[in-house]
């Protein structure tokens, strides 16, 4: 479904992806792990075409993403970002609304405004329809920008931290509609995570980055282990397999 | 399915239906304010207009309202042309405090005036005859000196990568060199008459526009107002980011181009022939985000919609409050203007909604 072949990726001198090599199939969750600056968000944005890699490529079924016109490309990839920047007020429905762009002709059809309000009810937040994008609350808003990039559809999901600023009932609420959504759908889920737990539990796959190259990736069992974590992230952290949980060691508990 | 498509009729209900009865509205009060705004002036009153029209009155009676009507039919594109115009800019931009004078073209333009005044000075024998004898000579020169700003402007801007902050940048050097040329110029070059046209010229003034200049801004306008609703869809896009713009299909930097030069060249037009309307463009967006809102589809012609209105009623005031003075209408535009907006954004942040 997915490949990135020896991505590299630079910020003027700065290398923020080295080589970095990444097979998904279709259907599958993968979850991107690291510490801060290790190049998740830049991958993301380089998958969808974001970004231009410097070296290397990313691949879409065999074509190569940054060939593919751009508005062809949205309608099969659907990009959530961390945050947005919300310069202008409008009302959440039309904000969604801009996620079907590349559906829409002249103007947005009834079609487009039903799948939007589809997009909105899998994530639970169509009672926010009508409330304008500045009187959110951050969890609403990442909610509905999730719902955005729902909205066109897509083949393939990518999610920059997706329940960054969520409450754990909103965690968890995503987290199953996005697995039923590669389950169900066969949708390709990619996301950033910055909690091991909800990587472990989630994903298929994961992959580990670190200082922009890739430092494990594979099947979530075989990546989730303290002896390939505690290396990335420089400090001890306990795989707590009857749990599937990873948590920090206490270091005041012996 | 049942249930989604009654949420939709709800949600209509709510959204857009809202939205087209603003502008509905807006058009009726505009429809409604043009015969008002013909019928009071400084010569002839509403009753003799009115006795003119069924017939019985004075044979100049006839000529003044035709030239009261030219002038309202110039404050309705002009105000349409330069509120159309401050919303792609905004959207642009980013920024609400934006217009396409960010640009530079009312500095660029008023130094048009000044090197058209200059030129004609030579064979023509005083600029004061040949600005009031062919204005439209004039109105030429601010054009072609604000588009050439506008290309300059995305020129350096373009090879600064285009972001907004290159274009505001790139805007304010140039103004600056514009402003060092025309204040040169003033303070050496150009005599009495030719300054008192040039600081005229950049009150604003609907004045200024003759027969010709009106056929002028009447072609032009459909054309502007066309391009600028064109763009609605990807307005929406812009102002949430450029990467999520190119996420969603739209080339942000071809977007912001394509938007920045069109608003520019549709304000241009109606600047060469009125002067500065700069005020105009802040307050007919903020008016049209309060009470219209939602997707650029409504906002654009809601700006359009309220520039006209709020330029028509400003000329009919500047007209009549001093009567028989007129006032240029953009020192009153800025001078109701400045106070109403301050209320309005004290009303807003409030109230904390629309």
């Amino acid at each position: 479904m997915i490949r990135v072949r020896g991505v590299t990726v630079y910020y003027g001198s700065f290398k923020a992806l080295n080589t970095v090599d990444v097979e998904v199939e279709a259907g599958e969750v993968l979850a991107l792990i690291g510490p801060n600056g290790s190049g998740k968000t830049t991958l993301l944005k380089t998958m969808c075409g974001i970004l231009n890699p410097k070296l290397g490529a990313v691949y879409l079924d065999g074509k190569e993403v940054h060939r593919i016109p751009k508005m062809e490309l949205s309608k099969i990839i659907g990009y959530a970002p961390q945050r947005l920047e919300v310069n202008f007020a409008m009302p959440v429905l039309d904000f969604v609304l801009t996620g079907r762009r590349a559906y829409a002709s002249w103007d947005y059809s009834r079609e487009d405004y039903n799948i939007s309000l589809k997009a909105l009810k899998m994530l639970r937040a169509d009672h926010l329809i009508t409330r304008r994008l500045d009187q959110l609350s951050g969890g609403e808003l990442q909610r509905v920008v999730i719902a955005r990039a729902l909205a066109s559809e897509p083949k393939v999901l990518l999610l920059d931290e997706p329940t960054s600023s969520l409450d754990p009932k909103h965690q968890i609420e995503i987290l199953e509609t996005l697995r039923s959504l590669s389950r169900n759908f066969s949708t390709t889920v990619i996301m950033s995570l910055h909690d091991l737990t909800h990587a472990y539990r989630y994903a298929d796959k994961t992959l580990i980055l670190k200082d922009g190259q890739v430092f494990a990736a594979g099947r979530t069992s075989d990546v989730i282990r303290e002896d390939i974590l505690e290396p990335v992230y420089g400090v001890k952290l306990k795989v707590l397999k009857e749990f599937r949980a990873v948590l920090p060691e206490d270091p005041h508990v012996l | 399915m049942s249930s989604s498509a009654s949420g939709i009729e709800h949600v209509l209900t709510h959204l857009d239906k809202r939205r087209f009865f603003s502008l509905f509205l807006l058009s009726i009060l505009l429809i409604f304010s043009i015969p008002i705004a013909v019928a009071f002036g400084t010569v002839y009153k509403p009753w003799d207009v009115l006795s003119y029209l069924f017939g019985n009155s004075q044979t100049d009676a006839g000529l003044v309202v035709a030239l009261r009507f030219r002038r309202v039919i110039a404050a309705v594109i002009v105000g349409a042309l330069i509120g159309g115009g401050s919303m792609l800019a905004q959207a642009s931009f980013r920024n609400p405090l934006a217009s396409p004078f960010t640009l530079g073209i009312s500095h660029a333009a008023a130094l048009g005036v000044a090197v058209s005044l200059l030129l004609q000075v030579g064979g023509l024998g005083g600029a004061w005859i040949i600005s009031f004898t062919r204005p439209f000579f004039v109105a030429f020169f601010a054009f072609i000196f604000a588009a050439f700003q506008v290309v300059l402007i995305l020129l350096l801007s373009w090879w600064a990568g285009l972001d907004t902050r290159a274009l505001v940048l790139a805007s304010i050097a140039v103004s600056f060199t514009y402003q060092a040329i025309l204040y040169f110029m003033q303070y050496l070059v150009l005599d009495e008459v030719q300054l008192a046209t040039v600081i005229f010229w950049t009150f604003g003034d609907l004045g200024k526009v003759g027969w010709s200049e009106l056929t002028i801004l009447l072609v032009g306008f459909p054309l502007f107002a066309a391009m600028y609703i064109a763009l609605h869809k990807d307005l929406d896009l812009i102002v949430f980011g450029d990467e999520l713009a190119k996420a969603s299909g739209v080339e942000p930097r071809k977007m912001r181009l394509t938007a920045v030069i069109i608003s520019a060249l549709g304000t241009a037009l109606a600047t060469a022939f009125v002067g500065v309307l700069a005020f105009l463009c802040l307050l007919s967006s903020h008016v049209t985000r309060m009470i219209v809102g939602g997707r650029h589809k409504f906002q654009i012609p809601g700006a359009m919609l309220t520039g006209a209105l709020l330029l028509t009623w400003s000329d009919l005031l500047s007209r009549t409050l001093l009567a028989p003075l007129v006032l240029p209408v953009g020192i009153l535009l800025s001078f109701i203007g400045g106070p109403l907006l301050v209320f309005l954004l004290f009303r807003v942040n409030r109230s904390g909604n629309d």
